[in-house]
């Protein structure tokens, strides 16, 4: 009973066993009992639920897993997928909202790992539980714990599976023909003459000479249909009385979306390689002397072409209108020209290539005495731990010959006076070039006592522990220090009810000396109803707990060397009869004299409750005050100062939200079955920012919420003249018919940046997220999905070509085209204005057509399995045989038909995947 | 038992081992102090000359530059020279929310706009005025610590970072009258409510930096420093810029019975100076004499003569060193590059057409007898570019005139017509900007190498002939010598060789004569907007100006020219001063941005506003 303790109660401190409600457990029944002493809120995910998802950054198996991260996938193809955004409990901070992940108790970033080796992954929401981070909690903690061997015969596990890739949605760009026209319907908008003349849409429109009137779709000519991925896994777990193991060899190849990308010795694929290690030990030196040693390390190439990054080809590929140049001219030299973006199949194929080498080292070690027989209930422990990443860059780069062919077709339709200009030169040499693009170090050192004892009705557990870490990155200014001193008390009466103290004393070396130290206390308690006299009948009930806290936490990562009072650029003045400046060095911003951390006291109140042995129900409902938001005073200084104005910790935030989660599971002879469903809320409020005079109320952001969306409201498009003339004037550019009106909000007859008002949400976070999933097994068989959704987000369309076309030469997706405002026609379905090739000041600026609230639902995981039976693999020695097949990402309800919900922009499309493979376990 | 406890202490000295093989292993407070790096504080700063001057060369670099450099400073009017807002220039870009002339001529300009904007004529948060003035104090406060410059060295510098301070003061007070009196570096500790000083108080105070920096500063570059220092404030600057600023505190638009316009500003005589005050146009006339008087006494300041007067009239307000400009400001763009953005006035003036001369400019130069168009025997409108004031030439590109290595055709079908309707351009008006552009353009025009290429040049800040035509005009209202006040005229007259300004004219007639010289020496140059204000020229904000439309006969290869008015104001967004009821007097000065009004620390709005 008292072993068993330990793990449970210092949570807060390392990465130990999640302690609240965890789904999946439940579908085997084995619900800890240590479960209920718990006083904090966290919710957790463990192996198997991760493990429904395959991806190579753990970050996005998260999705739906954990109720209280708002998590959002993004584009991108760092690491083969993007990076996901991820905050706890939503947004609290006008200045940096980032939480804190630890691996193993130790601060590191979770992408350094791969699903496979993960334990499981908590998130830590309360004050109870993120006093214990100081100065680092506010914004909550990850915790991410790795495997660890266990006591017995070696249990090797392999596994194998191949996956293949394809964008989740690509945006569809009009043809040559239809871009012409559209063209010269925005010029005639414009009352412009037009550029292209019939004889030659109609050639656009022939293909009949497709070199000098070429119509090229660029996302086929550049990208193939799909990307594929290949992933082996080792691992193998064992040991005796006195070490235990946990290994593990991770490979995983990754082919990104190019089409020509084999050259003559290399390729210029989009790439990833990675191979990870792992060794987890832990050894009993006596019966009294433990000490666990994880070593891990992953080594990464990746590459992409020479000449051009994963975003700018996605960008040239929404934007390049398909009749800008052939792929190959006639000639067959690469097509191009200077007025439109560079060619993305040239780009991507003749540019040489270009290869990121990372290494990432993870160690770390700790030692536990167990002082008993000399102190009893006393044990110390000492820990350290050091880790170290670097990454650098080869580019092995080329330039190509491009050429522009410039026709003009005579009376009979037929190309003429063909004007031909070459760009560029060919290359057949590779050039090279190589960096250091990033390095970390990171050291760690720990020690604590723990102390525990029983008395007849109730047992105390107290700990002390001193941490302190540095963080060293490339460059200057760039050396993070923090060092804490956490106490706890954790104490049980009567097996009803629990109390927690967690106290920290925590400094940073972000902040100057006079500030940079804070004390953090949380008060806890739990009750556990279920066991008082008055619902001892209710057998029904196998879990009612009600849990209270509230404590303070801290947020140091604000602005850098606020109290410094820096020199540097200042311009410069050209003395003398010649060009060369004489630089001048001028004041930076002034110092924060009062630079503090941000500060956060959260209440929480938490219901756990599990009835009939089938369904777990947990209702949390919190509310965050954060102050002492560092926030700039230039908004209240007087002009006639002239400096930059410093900081001052004025502002203030509050934050509040619910979550609900629900598991019903079980296990019927060979039929289990899970079905669960989450949902959280959270929602911001300005309470004061150092805001700037607005002289009406609806543009005030304070009393509103953070990252809210401001833009004008439409009341519809200019039908005429005659309407214009009636209208407010809307000030931003001259108006014609089929541009967008906007209401005048202050009456004063005039439309500009005082019209503006509050719509929508969040522009960068949803306020709501919610999930549900089901499993089924059937005598080896199985099949799983899970939905993750998120509402209450806006954003502000403004990709161009796609949502603001034509402007810069840049093409026009055929869903603009489909909605918009056509001189002439029956405009009563329009929905975005008339097309214009310019820039349009008055229509493309942030309004409600622009401006879209998104939500959506996703289809994260469906996966199919079967395990071969016991009969079966006995007879090959196995323990377990299983094939899947699983599918990532397959769909998307929603509301935006053109591009990915998540993923509004112009980067490297996120995925959607199959993956087929096997585990074996022998 | 002895084994384990062997053991134990093994892997404690393991661990100890790896502990102490860490070097910078800290404890405590010492753990979270930072590493050292090389921060430049105010303390290192002023611990070295070197590093010294450059913090006043970093003053010097916040001051004013009258040309547009697009993205890469004080983008000023956005694209457009404040000429634009004058009869003398038109500008037809309408690139909203960039081009200065559209808020103005649409009079969508206001005090909210100056909050964001950064295409008005002042640009309160665009011009680095305040933080310029706050360089040059915590310079003057600082320097005397710094060890190894000598104590005339930091005499000097001191003097011209008055000299700086007076300079955006007088920039500012033109714009807005009296503003807060910042006669130090406020802490930001310090209380920061600081009303507006009065009309008086701002002139006095600028007067008194002007004064002191006048007794400590040399009267002009060294020759031998002028090739390497060239651009530096002197005594000159000081006391040139004095006379300036105490003729424009004397017009009428300050020193007046009444206010231009009622309002708080005006009730505490922010913006006039109470009433008015004939002692004021004495102290101009002071300040003009006192300066010709250390002129003559010391030379080195002179009109560039040469035997071309059309170049002589351009060096003078285009080349560094001469010693025509008694205030030359510099900046860093880098000619030839035409798409340099530090160089776009090319672009814009030149080529895309913010700055197209009107026909009230061309008509305003006098014929080569000195005598207006309207009265000379010499004038033939069959062709109105004959024998002018060779100054035209070098302001505008008349049709016929040389340009680019060939004869300008600005007539329907020529080489360089341009339609005004629905079109961009630099010729649209028939006028093309020649000054500061010379020849050579960009877009449709593109024609380079061009005589501007690969120049220096400057901004004329402050030329010597404005001092001379102030000169006369302080003589003419304080009713001085009037011989003296012809004498200053037909000296830039002599230079171009024209003949001279017609004698016996009346106060009135001649203070009109001096308007009109003015508008063709500094055409282009930003003085001919302050010349409207200050003498509250409501006539001439109502005017819309013309332009030309030249035809040539086929047959007899004969011009005939049709004068047009710029686009009518039909549409309420053209020139909207030209409307009835539109203008009011409130354009004579800015509006504070709301913004800071709201900050509430005492600043009061400018009438109207």
């Amino acid at each position: 009973m008292r072993n068993k303790l330990i793990p449970i109660i210092s949570l807060s401190f390392l990465c130990a066993t999640p302690s609240v409600w965890a789904q999946s457990e439940k579908v085997t029944g084995q619900a800890d009992e240590q479960v209920d002493e718990t006083t904090i809120a966290a919710s957790s995910v463990n192996s198997k639920e991760l493990m429904k998802r395959s991806n190579i950054n753990p970050a996005n198996a998260l999705f739906g897993k954990l109720n209280g991260l708002f998590i959002r996938q993004n584009g991108g193809y760092g690491d083969g997928e993007g990076y996901p955004s991820m905050n706890i409990r939503g947004i609290g901070s006008l200045v940096n909202n980032s939480i804190l992940v630890l691996v193993d108790g130790l601060e590191r970033d979770i992408n350094s790992l791969v699903l496979e080796e993960i334990e499981d992954v908590t998130i830590l929401k309360d004050a109870a539980a993120l006093a214990p981070y100081g100065v680092r909690g506010a914004n909550g903690v990850m915790l991410v714990k790795t495997k660890r061997g266990k006591k017995g015969k070696a249990n090797i596990h392999v596994s194998y599976q191949h996956s293949i890739t394809t964008p989740m949605r690509l945006p569809k760009m009009v043809d040559a023909a239809t871009y012409a026209e559209a063209v010269n319907e925005g010029l005639t908008n414009e009352g412009l003459a037009q550029r292209y003349t019939q004889q030659e849409t109609d050639a656009y429109r022939s293909g009949k000479y497709p070199t000098l009137f070429p119509n090229v779709d660029w996302i086929k000519e550049t990208l193939r249909d799909h990307g594929q991925r290949d992933q082996v896994n080792f691992t193998a777990n064992g040991g005796s009385d006195r070490i235990r193991y946990y290994s593990l060899l991770n490979f995983i190849s990754d082919k990104g979306l190019l089409k020509n990308t084999n050259q003559d010795s290399y390729s210029t694929q989009f790439g990833n390689s990675i191979l990870n290690v792992r060794t987890n030990l832990d050894i009993d030196i006596t019966s009294s002397t433990h000490v666990k040693v994880n070593l891990s390390g992953k080594i990464k190439e990746k590459y992409e072409p020479g000449g051009i990054s994963d975003d700018a080809l996605m960008s040239t590929l929404y934007t390049l209108p398909a009749n800008a140049f052939p792929v190959k001219t006639h000639n067959g030299i690469w097509g191009g020209s200077d007025m439109y973006a560079k060619n993305p199949v040239a780009e991507s194929s003749s540019t040489g290539y270009s290869t990121s080498h990372a290494r990432t080292l993870l160690a770390d070690m700790t030692l536990t005495q167990d002082l008993d027989s000399w102190l009893p209930g006393v044990s110390a422990e000492f820990r350290i731990g050091f880790d170290a990443y670097s990454e650098t860059w080869d580019t092995r780069a080329k330039q190509y010959l491009y050429e522009s062919n410039i026709a003009h077709l005579n009376s009979e339709g037929i190309p003429t006076d063909t004007i031909n200009t070459q760009y560029g030169k060919e290359e057949k040499q590779l050039g090279f070039n190589s960096w250091l693009n990033d390095q970390n170090r990171h050291s760690n050192i720990q020690f604590a006592l723990n102390y525990q004892k029983s008395f007849s009705s109730s047992n105390l557990f107290a700990s002390i522990r001193y941490k302190q870490d540095k963080n060293v990155y490339l460059g200057q200014h760039n050396t993070y220090m923090h060092q804490d001193i956490v106490a706890n008390a954790h104490y049980g009466l009567m097996n009803k009810y629990y109390f927690d103290l967690n106290m920290a004393v925590s400094g940073t070396s972000r902040l100057p000396k006079n500030s940079r130290w804070g004390f953090f206390p949380a008060v806890s308690a739990a009750w556990l109803l279920n066991r008082e006299a008055f619902l001892k009948e209710a057998t029904w009930l196998d879990l009612l707990k009600l849990r209270l806290s509230y404590g303070l936490t801290g947020n140091d990562d604000v602005w850098k060397n606020m109290d410094k009072y820096p020199f540097g650029g200042g311009g410069g003045f050209i003395f003398g009869d010649d060009f060369i400046s004489n630089g001048g060095i001028a004041e930076g911003q002034l110092p924060s004299l009062n630079a503090t951390f941000e500060k956060s006291s959260k209440a929480n109140l938490g219901i756990d409750m599990r009835l009939l042995n089938l369904i777990d129900f947990n209702l949390e409902a919190y509310f965050d005050h954060r102050y002492d938001i560092m926030v700039p005073n230039g908004n209240v200084t007087s002009g006639f100062f002239g400096a930059t104005a410093s900081n001052s910790p004025n502002g203030i935030v509050n934050n509040y939200g619910v979550e609900i989660g629900m598991n019903i599971g079980k296990h019927i002879g060979n039929f289990a079955f899970n079905i669960n469903g989450q949902f959280t809320f959270s929602r911001n409020k300005i309470i004061e920012m150092n805001e700037a005079f607005k002289p009406y109320n609806y543009l005030k952001s304070t009393g509103g919420r953070i990252n809210q969306f401001y833009g004008l409201e439409v009341i519809g498009f200019f039908k005429d003249q005659a309407d214009i003339n009636n209208s407010p004037t809307q000030t931003f550019s001259t108006v014609y018919p089929g541009d967008l009106k906007y209401k005048d909000q202050n009456g004063d007859k005039r439309i500009d940046e005082l019209d503006v008002i509050p719509m929508g949400y969040n522009t960068q976070c949803p306020e709501i997220f919610y999930s549900a999933g089901f499993d089924l097994e059937y005598k080896g068989f199985g099949i799983n999905a899970q939905f993750q959704g998120a509402g209450h987000y806006t954003v502000q369309r403004d990709l161009s070509s796609l949502y603001y076309p034509l402007m810069n030469n840049q093409t026009i997706s055929t869903h603009y085209l489909e909605n918009c405002w056509r001189p002439g026609a029956d405009n009563s379905d329009a929905i975005y204005p008339r097309l214009t090739t310019t820039e349009s000041a008055n229509n493309y600026r942030s309004n409600s057509v622009f401006m879209k609230n998104i939500s959506f639902l996703k289809l994260r995981s469906a996966e199919a399995y079967y395990k071969l039976p016991e009969n079966v693999i006995e007879r090959f020695r196995l323990q377990e045989f299983r094939l899947f097949v699983k599918g990532m990402d397959l769909f998307s309800l929603d509301n935006v038909k053109e591009t990915d919900p998540e993923v509004i922009w112009k980067s490297y499309p996120a995925q959607r995947s199959v993956h087929f493979g096997f585990d074996l376990t022998f | 038992m002895k084994r384990s406890i062997f053991k134990y202490i093994f892997v404690v000295t393991g661990f100890m081992c790896t502990l102490s093989s860490c070097q910078d292993l800290k404890f405590g407070d010492d753990f979270l102090e930072k590493a050292p790096s090389n921060d430049v504080d105010i303390d290192v700063i002023y611990s070295n000359a070197q590093y010294a001057r450059t913090a006043l060369w970093s003053a010097y670099a916040t001051l004013h530059y009258g040309l547009n450099l697009g993205n890469q400073g004080n983008q000023l009017m956005g694209s457009d020279p404040l000429d634009c807002l004058t009869d003398l220039v038109y500008s037809n870009v309408w690139t909203d929310g960039v081009s200065g002339a559209a808020i103005h001529y649409n009079g969508t300009y206001s005090a909210d706009y100056e909050n964001n904007g950064y295409s008005s004529k002042y640009s309160y948060y665009q011009r680095p005025c305040w933080s310029g003035i706050r360089r040059a104090w915590l310079f003057i406060e600082n320097v005397d610590r710094v060890p190894d410059m000598e104590e005339s060295e930091k005499v000097r510098l001191k003097g011209e970072a008055k000299v700086i301070i007076a300079m955006h003061y007088c920039d500012i007070f033109r714009h807005y009258g009296g503003v807060p009196i910042i006669d130090h570096a406020y802490t930001a500790n310090e209380d920061m409510h600081r009303e507006r000083g009065t009309a008086q108080e701002t002139l006095n105070f600028i007067i008194k930096l002007l004064d002191e920096a006048a007794t400590v500063l040399p009267w002009a570059m060294s020759a031998s420093e002028n090739r390497e220092w060239e651009g530096r404030l002197t005594k000159a600057s000081a006391m040139g810029l004095k006379a300036r600023i105490l003729l424009f505190a004397a017009s009428p638009l300050f020193n007046s019975s009444s206010p231009y316009m009622e309002g708080e500003a005006a009730s505490n005589h922010l913006v006039w100076f109470g009433s008015y005050k004939s002692e004021l146009w004495d102290q101009a006339l002071t300040a003009h004499k006192a300066f010709f008087d250390e002129l003559n006494k010391n030379g080195q300041y002179d009109l560039v003569y040469k035997s071309d007067p059309r170049q002589a009239f351009r060096s003078g307000y285009l080349d560094r060193g001469t010693g025509e400009s008694v205030i030359a400001t510099h900046y860093g763009y880098t000619v030839p590059d035409y798409w340099t953005w530090g160089w776009s006035h090319y672009e814009t003036a030149g080529d895309a057409g913010t700055a197209c001369g009107t026909q009230e400019l061309v008509d305003m130069f006098p014929m080569i007898d000195g005598l207006p168009i309207t009265e000379s025997p010499l004038y033939d409108p069959k062709y109105p570019y004959n024998q002018r004031d060779p100054r035209l030439y070098e302001t505008v590109v008349v049709n016929g005139d040389k340009y680019y290595g060939g004869i300008a055709e600005i007539y329907v079908g020529g080489k360089h017509y341009q339609e005004f309707e629905g079109s961009y351009g630099a010729f649209m008006s028939g006028y093309r900007p020649r000054k500061f552009i010379l020849d050579g353009g960009g877009g449709p025009l593109f024609e380079w190498p061009a005589e501007i290429s690969g120049k220096v040049v400057q901004w004329p800040y402050l030329r010597l002939p404005e001092l001379y035509l102030g000169y006369a005009e302080a003589l003419c209202q304080t009713n001085g010598d009037m011989n003296l006040a012809y004498e200053c005229i037909n000296k830039l007259r002599n230079r171009v060789g024209i003949g001279h300004l017609k004698k016996g004219l009346n106060k009135e007639e001649f203070l009109e004569a001096i308007l009109t010289e003015r508008a063709c020496e500094f055409a282009y140059e930003e003085v001919r907007w302050f010349d409207m204000i200050r003498y509250k020229r409501i006539d001439i904000f109502q005017k819309t100006p013309h332009r030309v439309v030249i035809t040539k006969n086929s047959e007899t290869g004969e011009f005939s020219y049709e004068y047009k008015l710029f686009k009518p104001a039909e549409n309420g967004e053209l020139r909207q001063w030209a409307n009835p009821g539109k203008f009011s007097p409130k354009w004579y000065l800015s509006a504070f941005p709301s913004n800071e009004i709201n900050k509430a620390y005492g600043l009061i709005q400018n009438p109207g506003w």
